[in-house]
């Protein structure tokens, strides 16, 4: 993933989570500070398929997999 | 034909049946075999032989694992799914759930079979994940096997194929399954007074009446009598699943101390609770946000999703008007939720002790009202 790519990814993230801090805190839990649920993960996975070419089934994405901000740079590098 | 987890004769024939599984377990024996004979028995005696419920079973099993198989085959060969057949397929696995639900309508018909709807919720979740290529192979005894499994066919909790799977093909060291077997013991027990001694106090002191203290004092019963009842049974079913080596998820964790409407469904009746958000919320959100008029406008289109999910679900409990606005009611306290959560200052405050505090009183109190609509009573007022 390239510098572009993933400021790409951080920009959806700020949108879906609706505050930019999470660009500083890459390890805290998204879930469990209440910065990302069903509806935002939804959001994140149509997001990346439409702008990245990333489609991903909802089922086969585990909540492990995409808690952290730093994990979801790695899900997402791993896909492109 | 017994209830299941309801006597002390089913306790009886359950402690027969269990022994064989639990000397498997400790002498290091693969259980699926002698787990797959208990669940044949078991469901004959759940079912029983004199009502035409078996006929209704052994229909339904020949539908949905025809229609899984054949489903399957066409995926294996096809590298792009058709959509239109994706939704044909989808619509097939459902159709005897709707049939039956629309039935019940009418009290003369006698339609359907002890836990349709939860081995309807297990075969359709198989035919969506093989629409998304995450099932490449439905050998059929295990299929029927897992939608079968006694200890959760009456009601629930809903496991996962793929996760089944790797409980049933492992082979427990001793020591794992000594954990295994206390922990399905302590839950039998953990069950049994719930169900048993709490929901029989409750069912005890409730009685319908109308006027502000009697119908205040039913609200709070009925809740307390649906709670103890449903995670009683719970309990015992995914206590049993454990004797047999199947680690079947929980469908309660503390549920009265949910902070958040939104908190409380990761909390009650979870495995139904997930399956709505898995196979129903998301990609329903997912289709509406790529709707034209829902261009620029995500959130509005998860938030539709979220409250036609939560309708949906309440008609899943059944047609019935009370059932609908149950579930439209927590549909809209969802969208509230997501509402609050993202317009309020006062969610900065989330972690603060007082703060947590009101918001579990405050949930508390919506989540009895919609027990109290649940109970189908509000209409009569």
């Amino acid at each position: 993933m390239d510098e572009a790519q993933e400021q790409q990814v951080l920009r959806l993230l700020v949108e879906v989570c609706g505050t930019d801090a999470i660009t500083s805190e890459r390890d805290v839990d998204l879930f469990e500070a209440g910065l990302l649920d069903s509806l935002g993960t939804t959001q994140l996975l149509v997001s990346l398929e439409d702008e990245l070419g990333i489609k991903v089934p909802p089922t086969a994405v585990e909540r492990e997999d995409i808690s952290t901000v730093n994990r979801i740079l790695t899900f997402v590098s791993e896909r492109l | 034909m017994i209830e299941a987890y309801g006597s002390l004769y089913w306790f009886y024939i359950l402690t027969l049946v269990s022994l064989p599984a639990v000397v498997l377990g400790l002498l290091e024996k693969r259980l699926r075999p002698y787990t797959r004979i208990a669940t044949v028995v078991m469901v004959v005696l759940l079912i029983g032989w004199t009502s035409g419920q078996w006929l209704w079973l052994v229909g339904f099993l020949v539908f949905e694992l025809t229609l899984a198989k054949v489903w399957l085959r066409y995926r294996l060969g096809h590298e792009h799914v058709n959509p239109l057949l994706a939704r044909l397929a989808a619509a097939g696995a459902t159709l005897p759930l709707v049939v039956v639900k629309a039935g019940s309508l009418f009290p003369t018909l006698s339609v359907g079979f002890l836990g349709i709807s939860y081995l309807s919720f297990r075969v359709i979740q198989v035919v969506l994940e093989t629409t998304d290529g995450l099932i490449t192979a439905l050998p059929l005894a295990d299929l029927a096997f897992f939608i079968l499994f006694f200890p959760t066919l009456a009601s629930g909790p809903i496991d996962r194929l793929r996760r089944y799977e790797q409980d049933e093909d492992r082979v427990w060291t001793r020591h794992e399954y000594v954990y295994l077997l206390g922990r399905g013991i302590g839950l039998l027990l953990l069950g049994g007074v719930y169900k048993f001694v709490l929901a029989a106090w409750f069912t005890a002191q409730l009685e319908w009446a109308v006027g502000w203290p009697q119908t205040l004092a039913y609200m709070y019963l009925y809740t307390g009598r649906l709670f103890f009842d449903f995670a009683g049974y719970s309990a015992m079913a995914v206590g049993t699943s454990y004797i047999f080596g199947i680690r079947t998820p929980p469908n309660f964790r503390l549920p009265f101390v949910a902070e958040s409407i939104k908190d409380f469904w990761t909390r009650w009746h979870i495995t139904l609770s997930f399956w709505f958000r898995d196979y129903v919320y998301t990609r329903l959100a997912m289709y509406l946000m790529r709707l034209r008029i829902f261009t620029g406008h995500r959130v509005a289109a998860g938030r539709v999703a979220l409250a036609l999910n939560m309708l949906l679900m309440g008609a899943w409990h059944g047609f019935q008007l009370h059932f609908l606005l149950y579930g439209l009611y927590h549909g809209i306290l969802l969208v509230l939720n997501d509402v609050y959560e993202k317009k309020s200052r006062l969610y900065a405050y989330r972690n603060r002790l007082a703060y947590r505090l009101v918001a579990i009183a405050v949930t508390f109190q919506l989540v009895v009202f919609s027990f109290l609509i649940f109970s189908g009573h509000i209409l009569a007022i």
